[in-house]
């Protein structure tokens, strides 16, 4: 009955007494605090906040946030310790022994309505107008906290407080008279999105938060300060006035824009997606999202396919026809094709649709099913998973002390991987080294050189940063996959599996410990080998067959120039882009979020999308027209519903149907066996990156390249590069 | 004497006949209009339609309009344009082409007859902007 | 209730009732939560809920909602939901309202813990059941103020 067994990988819930029992005797030694009266054991160093949300007691706060460090400046935890002659600010006080606090008295309640006071006296009464409202701390706790009648009578003398609102860029709009002064933007820009941009200005009453100087807030990153600010002040520009939040239905879903498969929540009302928001997951994106996947939404209502299309062979042009005369005619031209009939997968295609075009392709006999970016597949190629994983986990980065970055820019292929980095750097003492083009990642490294010959310099021992490499206990490196996608790829990832090997091989290292990762960007990659594509178009061009099938194919791997005259086009995706506008035949599909589909991500942890609208038009889901279209063919294929393709991904590659977890890939030894067979040198052409500056992150692909915002987004970033007070850090 | 003995409806009915174009017109309207009615035809309009009076008739049957042979069957109250429809309902005693109030501009459109029902009835179009805009192929060189 | 055609008469169901009484003898004591009262519960209502067959093919989603990103506050964020999957809607030409002719579109049931969502949907013979979005819980780390002084990477010129 269910897909998955509902027992699986349940996380843990722990009951803190009892789970507190089992450690007490480890160091550090627990002491214990009562909340209301209420005991809970908790680690030295605990602050008063933290021991009360044990306890499930929840402390009011506007400053205090779990990721970002304590600024202790909006005093709105002020909580009442016994004995203690004032109050004392829950958020940076930590508890000592015996300590009883509480978070229900007159004391405490008294001083949360003093402080709701204060802020309120410079705080519009907007609510109406905001688009915070709705969701908005300060609403609430002023509801909760704050006092029922106002004693506010300034509004006669000097007035209230005004600020001037900032431009900050095209996504984040300000109404900086509504800022209380957490700080939380200025924390989230400079801790976790590594620019320092922001700031404040004036003190007391003249205090602004700002950009000191003008200049827009670029990051990849900067859409997450919306989330954080508590009140109205940083809300979305793309969003604005367009819903409030009680009005939307959410749906959660996963992102397609990047290899990391950010989770997400889709906002939607009417037919269309209003907002996208993060969904906390610590062990993919914790609780942040890259700015494409937040604002690039607009892009699903742009440039769409919504119903098929043949093109008419006397003026060429594709016009609109029904569904069944798509099929027909692809159908048959399909089986005139016999055997010589390829496939072509792009970047945002689910696992399922991918299953059913590989399944109906080796059907009719044909083995060209290839995805459009190439993966080496001398050595053992990818039939061993630990070949093309992130195998020591985004998470993992956290553990590590040493990474090496060979031929990738993870800041604009894979943001919140590089926020992770970012974080072990700041918190864990990372190292981090770089051997490709010297990019700014927002923190610091070594730069060992642009050329794999560092890589065997490294392996040989002939490099000084040899020994670095050799003393780390938890060393990860890191290869960008689009290196991998040069010809010499099939050596570099020998080489890199050699050093890999060496490392792991190493006296001081765990034994679970894997060294080698490989930084997907692109969505579907990571499901389209597990399922057993043919990684690059290299076989398609050599043989050029009768009929090419292009999923959602629109990187341009294949032109019409690679191709014969003769040569069928079906094009199935969601888009008009490139691989539309070369198609004989279109058939429209769902975007990601149309449908309920598998996406793996690049440390092989399946996720699923759910349906948050159905398909415009005449649009339908992928696998469901690859399945209609194979019973044109004559060729049926075995499942009907969605329950049996997931059990046929389950066959074909199990992994793919346990959602929410990374399966483990363990034949990293045997991998780098069988690369020795690799022939063939390593160029000395230096490493290049695709991204290299924020105006190149903003459109990769069919639904960010269709989108209006992204567009503002190049615009303003190639913009900001003009402004006078642009730094090196913004580069 | 006529009157007692109903000549004069005997009279009324040859007149009524007469009026109406002979036995075949009489029936032929009898088949259109269901009603054979004597009166003074005191006009016409642009578009055919003939209206007669005649007070022998009580108020509110007094007034009628034949609507032009084009029609046929197919005649219904919007055929009747504004400037008779005031005469025809007895909301004035003025004649159109009579009436010394009447405005007349250059501007005023010709009556038009309600289409509904028909192929050609008014429909209201979308006033939304479509939410998805589709992908529009280039054109082939 | 009884009147749905394709499931049948008033007295096939009962028929029906009986044998799934047979075919699974143990009844299920069920205590909710907070109550006294105990109820013998079949395993199969959906037998005879009235609800259309279509219904039970639908995809069913049971998840928590979690942390709303937006806010502190955590209410809600841990009670499980049932829900069902979206079906086509139609945009109303003249003002662009759209319009659903699916009865189960706001159709959302929420229970405190996760079994009870299971066996729910179990019992209303939800076929098509997806676990969906449990969160993943933040890992506890000790944060302190003084953190901010320490010598690490942290501090930098802003603030």
């Amino acid at each position: 009955m269910f897909r998955v067994p509902l027992t699986r990988g349940l996380p843990s819930v722990k009951v803190v007494h009892s789970s507190l029992r089992a450690t007490a005797t480890q160091a550090p030694q627990k002491i214990d605090v009562y909340i209301d009266d209420k005991k809970v054991m908790v680690e030295p160093g605990t602050t008063v906040l933290q021991a009360a949300a044990l306890a499930g007691v929840e402390i009011p706060r506007f400053c205090y946030h779990e990721r970002l460090s304590v600024a202790g400046n909006c005093r709105m935890c002020l909580v009442e310790v016994e004995k203690s002659p004032k109050p004392v600010a829950a958020c940076a006080m930590p508890v000592m022994k015996g300590w009883r606090i509480k978070t229900n008295s007159d004391m405490t309640r008294k001083a949360r309505e003093g402080v709701m006071e204060f802020l309120l006296v410079n705080h519009p009464l907007d609510c109406p107008i905001c688009d915070q409202g709705g969701e908005c701390d300060l609403q609430d706790q002023s509801m909760a906290f704050g006092s029922d009648r106002s004693r506010f009578t300034d509004i006669d003398f000097t007035g209230k407080r005004a600020v001037e609102d900032k431009d900050i860029g095209p996504l984040i709009k300000t109404i900086m008279t509504r800022c209380i002064h957490c700080t939380r933007c200025i924390r989230f820009a400079s801790e976790v999105a590594g620019i320092d941009d922001l700031g404040t200005t004036g003190r007391g009453s003249d205090m602004q938060v700002g950009t000191y100087v003008e200049k827009m807030f670029l990051s990849e990153l900067s859409g997450n300060i919306i989330d954080l600010c508590p009140v109205g002040a940083l809300t979305s520009k793309p969003y604005a006035f367009t819903a409030r939040p009680w009005e939307t239905r959410k749906t959660e879903s996963i992102d397609v824009h990047d290899a990391i498969g950010s989770n997400i929540v889709l906002s939607t009302r009417s037919g269309e997606v209003l907002r996208v928001l993060p969904r906390v997951n610590d062990e993919v994106n914790e609780e942040w999202l890259s700015d494409k996947a937040r604002f690039s939404y607009d892009g699903l209502k742009r440039q769409r396919l919504i119903t098929p299309m043949i093109k008419e062979p006397k003026t060429g042009e594709l016009i609109p026809v029904e569904w069944e005369d798509a099929l027909v005619i692809a159908g048959m031209k399909i089986k005139e094709a016999g055997r010589s009939v390829a496939g072509i997968a792009g970047g945002l295609v689910d696992a399922e649709a991918l299953i059913a075009l590989k399944d109906l392709l080796n059907s009719l006999g044909s083995e060209a099913v290839c995805t459009e970016h190439t993966y080496p597949m001398e050595g053992c190629g990818t039939d061993l998973r630990s070949n093309y994983l992130l195998n020591n986990r985004i998470a993992g980065v956290e553990e590590a002390d040493l990474a090496l970055l060979v031929g990738t820019n993870p800041r604009f292929e894979a943001p919140l991987f590089n926020s992770r980095i970012r974080k072990a750097f700041i918190h864990n003492e990372l190292n981090v080294a770089v051997i490709g083009p010297p990019v700014n990642l927002t923190y610091d490294y070594e730069h060992l050189g642009d050329s794999p010959n560092v890589l065997h310099e490294l392996l040989y021992g002939s490099h000084p940063f040899t020994s670095t490499l050799m003393a780390a206990k938890h060393p990860m490196i890191v290869v960008g996959a689009s290196q991998l996608e040069r010809t010499d790829g099939a050596s570099l990832l020998a080489q890199l599996q050699q050093l890999a090997t060496t490392l792991m091989l190493r006296g001081n290292i765990d034994h679970n410990w894997k060294v080698l990762n490989i930084l997907h960007s692109i969505a579907s990659q990571v499901a389209a080998l597990d399922l057993g594509y043919k990684a690059g178009v290299s076989e398609i061009r050599n043989a050029p067959p009768k009929v090419l099938f292009m999923l959602g194919a629109d990187e341009g791997a294949i032109t019409k120039e690679d191709l014969p005259d003769h040569t069928f086009i079906i094009y199935q995706g969601h888009h008009g882009d490139a691989g539309a506008a070369m198609a004989d035949v279109i058939l429209p599909g769902a975007a990601y979020t149309e449908k309920q589909a598998t996406y793996v991500n690049t440390e092989g942890r399946s996720q699923q999308t759910l349906a948050a609208l159905t398909p415009p038009g005449m649009a339908r889901e992928d696998w469901k027209i690859i399945r209609a279209l194979s019973e044109i063919i004559g060729n049926k294929l075995r499942y009907d519903n969605l329950n049996q393709i997931r059990v046929r991904l389950e066959e074909v590659s199990p992994n793919l149907t346990r959602y929410g977890y990374a399966e483990e890939a363990n034949f990293t030894a045997q991998a780098s066996e069988l690369a020795k067979n690799v022939k063939g040198n390593t160029s000395s052409d230096p490493f290049d990156v695709k991204l290299k500056r924020l105006e190149d992150f903003f459109m990769t692909d069919s639904i960010s390249r269709a989108s209006s915002i992204m567009a503002k987004c190049v615009q303003a970033a190639k913009k900001h590069r003009e402004n006078k007070y642009f730094g090196s850090q913004n580069e | 004497m006529d009157k007692f003995i109903g000549l004069d409806k005997l009279a009324r009915f040859f007149a009524i006949i007469k009026q109406n174009g002979g036995i075949t017109g009489s029936l032929f309207k009898l088949f259109r209009q269901d009603d054979l009615k004597v009166g003074t035809l005191v006009g016409e309009d642009k578009y055919g339609n003939k209206y007669y009076e005649n007070k022998m008739y009580f108020y509110g049957r007094s007034r009628w309009v034949e609507y032009a042979d084009h029609y046929f069957l197919d005649y219904d109250g919007s055929q009747v344009p504004a400037e008779w429809f005031g005469w025809l309902h007895y909301k004035t005693d003025y004649l159109p082409h009579q009436d010394p109030g009447r405005p007349k501009y250059n501007w005023m459109s010709d009556h038009k007859e309600n289409m509904s029902g028909t192929s050609r009835q008014y429909v209201p179009y979308s006033t939304t902007p479509p939410k998805i805009h589709s992908w529009v192929p280039p054109k082939a060189k | 209730m009884f009147y749905s055609k394709n499931r049948g008469g008033f007295f096939e169901r009962l028929t029906m009732l009986k044998e799934a009484k047979q075919l699974d003898p143990k009844t299920e004591e069920i205590k909710h939560t907070g109550e006294k009262i105990t109820v013998r519960a079949y395993e199969d209502v959906g037998v005879v809920s009235g609800v259309p067959e279509e219904y039970f093919k639908r995809n069913v989603y049971i998840g928590q909602r979690g942390k709303h990103v937006m806010q502190q506050g955590t209410k809600n964020s841990t009670t499980w939901i049932l829900k069902f999957d979206n079906q086509q809607k139609w945009m109303n030409p003249l003002i662009g309202y759209k319009s659903t002719g699916d009865c189960h579109a706001y159709y959302k049931v929420q229970f405190d813990r996760r079994e009870e969502a299971i066996e729910f949907a179990r019992r209303q013979r939800f076929d098509n059941c997806y676990r969906v979005n449990e969160p993943h819980k933040p890992k506890f780390k000790v944060k302190a103020y003084r953190e901010n002084y320490l010598d690490k990477r942290t501090r930098v010129s802003t603030k």
